[in-house]
């Protein structure tokens, strides 16, 4: 029996078990009390500011369903499906990699459908509790104050959970068959960030659709008023079973439920073969560099060698490629309408004035941090092997400035569409932006420096839990270049207050920063 | 240039409790020394801080006369560290690594190619020179660090227990190619549990006990060591295993 009093091996002992591995690889090493701590304030701020404010204003306002209130949360769901979609894909094209203590588990007495179902739940019970938190500070006061209907949201959201968790299973599967072990893993991420954004895709459509998107999204909306979503029709049934009507939540939930333990059940076997094949070496031909180099590419200096070092890295880590594809997502919708103006002049469709030129170049400054940040930490922190730099004969300082560079590499490249089209529109603009996003990925590749602790690259996705000061750094300074880029786009003297801001701010983390540093 | 490939002095290096305890230790240009010992008795913590990757909290550390602790880099350059987790990129092939090792040591371009294409060969890693690591085998990697430990020639080559997990036959190339770098001029200092390695190899072995210098000297000097301490004068030939058991003492080794 386990502390939590649960049979050894039972379904719900390993799902604790899974649950808790999860919790610790979100809230890193020192996760524990702190981040617990953290969690709770967070919940009581968000019910006591956010929550209850809402909770009294809606406590005597019957729940009708309508078409308007059915398409609001028919959407929301949809939105929160492909929200979990996303995490959940990236969690099963991982799980054949990282296989993690599976081996263990498949060779136990366990047996081995009820390990992968397990499995496969926790891909879904993490991105629940995530959303779950989002929820409470909501529902818990609705609940209490009279409304306990919406307490539905929590089955609701367990169910979008189980049906992203098979759908993200699926189509890892999916992907292993067609594209074979090797790789899935790039591809299922890079999907996974596709479809993570596909919403603020699609809403932004109006700048890059031919018409302004005026076709698609009348059709969508004609579609909503056609009485598909009418209370009666078969697509409310997920609204209703949100707001709480028995039958719809019994039918959605159960049915996510079935779906999900189906592809459990036909999946069990597949994921054991899969993800033994993806371990071993055998699994293929091995990996061949596209343009292996020659005999002929020795010889170049420390700073040329390194920096090459890192690019190659860079463009093999297909989990950094997602998390940069994602942002080179959100900043697609303004660049189709920077180009566009760029070609038309400024009488095209979208932004009308200098204003929104320099918010976008702010934007774009903004961008170039974010990236640049990702990409540093890949370079400084997770440096995969330290010792060796430790103990090769070359200067420390030449090392990092190398790798400085070379997360910058990457991100010029990424932003040179944008800037090039600020700079041929409004070339004062243009010019503020690339300083502007200079300056913003030079500070969060020096915030990164500063704040630099030794990580494994896989821990990238909770990189911000290494240093939660120098997380926040990042985003504060990237705000601060942005809104200095964009002032000073407008000629505003006011730009000096937020450069002013973000140097003192620069100084001061460098005075306080204590970093980690293994070479 | 002194005759003394590594010497250290008075070394010391405190974490909750001495892991290296006031350690005098002289290893000769030329010598394959290998330093034996039990669990946690300080060999990896003497060797990182010899390969500059730990600063000692006293002593000093000399390799081939140059301090090691006033001039770390030129003392890093003369040698290479070879610890038994290959210092590897997964995503790198090897020519791509060991292009990259050269790069850091400076090595010169037509030097650095001629070494790449020797070593990868003599490894067996010419075929799977333009495949990333990731896909290798243990030993296949264990490979592939070492021809990165030796691309820049070293003149001190310190591994920490090299062949753990190697197979027999990747064991014995390794073992071949550190006794070739010896009769080459090279030194060598290594750390192993493979007792017979070190009483095949070594020309001299280390016994280090609670971060000090329990034993030293060869086969022979260290058995009739042993013999003495337990006034068996006649076991003459006694295994390594058995002399080190002797001298470690049993229980603790």
């Amino acid at each position: 029996m386990s502390v939590f009093l649960l049979p050894s091996g039972s379904t719900p002992w390993l799902l604790c078990h899974e649950l808790k591995l999860n919790i610790r690889a979100i809230t890193g090493r020192k996760g524990g009390l702190r981040s617990v701590a953290l969690v709770a304030a967070l919940l009581v701020a968000g019910t006591v500011f956010g929550g209850l404010p809402v909770a009294m204003a809606l406590r005597h306002i019957p729940v009708r369903p309508n078409a308007a209130l059915i398409v609001g949360l028919d959407g929301g769901l949809a939105v929160l499906f492909t929200l979990i979609l996303s995490q959940t894909l990236a969690a099963a094209a991982m799980a054949f990699f990282e296989r993690g203590d599976l081996d263990l588990l498949l060779s136990s007495p366990v047996p081995p459908g009820r390990v992968l179902t397990v499995r496969a739940a926790s891909i879904a019970a993490t991105p629940y509790l995530f959303f779950a938190l989002f929820l409470t500070p909501v529902v818990a006061p609705l609940a209490v104050l009279g409304q306990p209907r919406w307490l539905a949201g929590y089955l609701v959201l367990a169910a979008v959970a189980l049906l992203a968790a098979a759908a993200g299973l699926s189509l890892a599967m999916g992907l292993f068959k067609l594209v074979g072990p090797r790789t899935t893993r790039t591809v299922g991420q890079l999907l996974a960030a596709v479809i993570g954004a596909a919403f603020f895709l699609i809403s932004q459509g109006r700048n890059f659709l031919p018409d302004g998107g005026r076709g698609a999204f009348g059709g969508i909306i004609r579609w909503t008023q056609s009485g598909a979503f009418d209370p009666g029709g078969l697509l409310s049934w997920p609204a209703r079973a949100a707001m709480g009507e028995p039958l719809p939540l019994i039918v959605f939930v159960g049915a996510a439920v079935l779906i999900f333990s189906g592809v459990a059940a036909n999946l069990g076997r597949r994921f054991a073969a899969d993800a033994s094949a993806a371990s071993g070496v055998g699994s293929g031909p091995a990996r061949t560099s596209r343009r292996p180099v020659t005999l002929q590419g020795f010889g170049d200096g420390v700073f040329l060698t390194m920096m090459r070092k890192e690019l190659r890295l860079l463009a093999r880590d297909p989990t950094l490629l997602s998390q940069v594809l994602l942002r080179t997502l959100y900043v697609l919708p303004m660049t189709f309408l920077l180009v566009r103006k760029a070609h038309h002049g400024l009488a095209a469709p979208g932004l009308t004035s200098a204003f929104g030129l320099a918010a976008g170049a702010g934007a774009v400054s903004f961008m170039a941090g974010q990236v640049a940040g990702s990409l540093a930490w890949i370079t400084i922190s997770a440096e995969d092997a330290p010792e060796l730099l430790a103990c090769a004969p070359v200067d420390g300082g030449l090392v990092r400035r190398a790798k400085l560079v070379a997360t910058m590499i990457p991100v010029a490249i990424l932003l040179s569409l944008p800037l090039g089209a600020l700079l041929w529109l409004t070339p004062w603009i243009g010019v503020c932006a690339i300083f502007g996003a200079g300056a913003s990925a030079a500070a969060s590749g020096l915030v990164n420096l500063w704040f630099e602790k030794p990580a494994p690259r896989k821990s990238f996705r909770n990189r911000r839990g290494g240093s939660m000061l120098g997380a926040l750094a990042e985003l504060a300074l990237g705000l601060g270049w942005g809104v200095t880029t964009a002032a000073a786009g407008l000629l505003s003297p006011w730009a000096l207050l937020p450069a002013a801001l973000t140097f003192l701010a620069m100084g001061l983390l460098r005075a306080f920063a204590r970093p980690d540093r293994a070479y | 240039m002194s005759g003394d490939a590594l010497a250290l002095r008075g070394l010391r290096k405190v974490f909750a409790k001495p892991a290296v305890d006031d350690l005098d230790l002289t290893v000769r240009a030329g010598e394959f020394y290998a330093l034996l010992g039990p669990n946690g008795a300080g060999k990896t913590t003497t060797l990182r801080m010899v390969a500059g990757l730990l600063k000692p909290d006293a002593g000093s550390i000399s390799v081939f006369g140059v301090d090691a602790l006033a001039d770390p880099l030129a003392a890093k350059r003369l040698i290479a560290w070879l610890p038994d987790e290959p210092m590897l990129y997964d995503k790198l092939t090897p020519l791509e690594y060991l292009q990259f090792v050269a790069g850091l040591w400076g090595v010169g371009a037509a030097k650095a190619r001629a070494r790449a294409e020797e070593l990868l060969r003599w490894l067996d890693l010419w075929d799977q020179r333009h495949q990333r690591c990731e896909g290798f085998s243990r030993g296949m990697k264990q490979k592939a660090a070492l021809a990165g430990a030796l691309i820049h020639d070293p003149q001190l080559l310190i591994l920490d227990e090299p062949l753990t997990g190697l197979d027999a036959a990747v064991a014995r190339q390794v073992k071949d190619l550190l006794q070739a770098r010896v009769q080459a001029g090279a030194t060598v200092i290594l750390t192993t549990h493979i007792l017979e390695v070190a009483e095949r190899l070594a020309d001299r072995i280390g016994i280090i006990q609670g971060g000090k210098l329990r034993a030293e000297g060869t086969l022979g000097e260290l058995r009739a060591r042993a013999g003495a301490l337990t006034g068996d004068k006649g076991d003459a030939d006694g295994t390594l295993e058995d002399v080190f058991l002797q001298l470690v003492g049993g229980e603790e080794a």
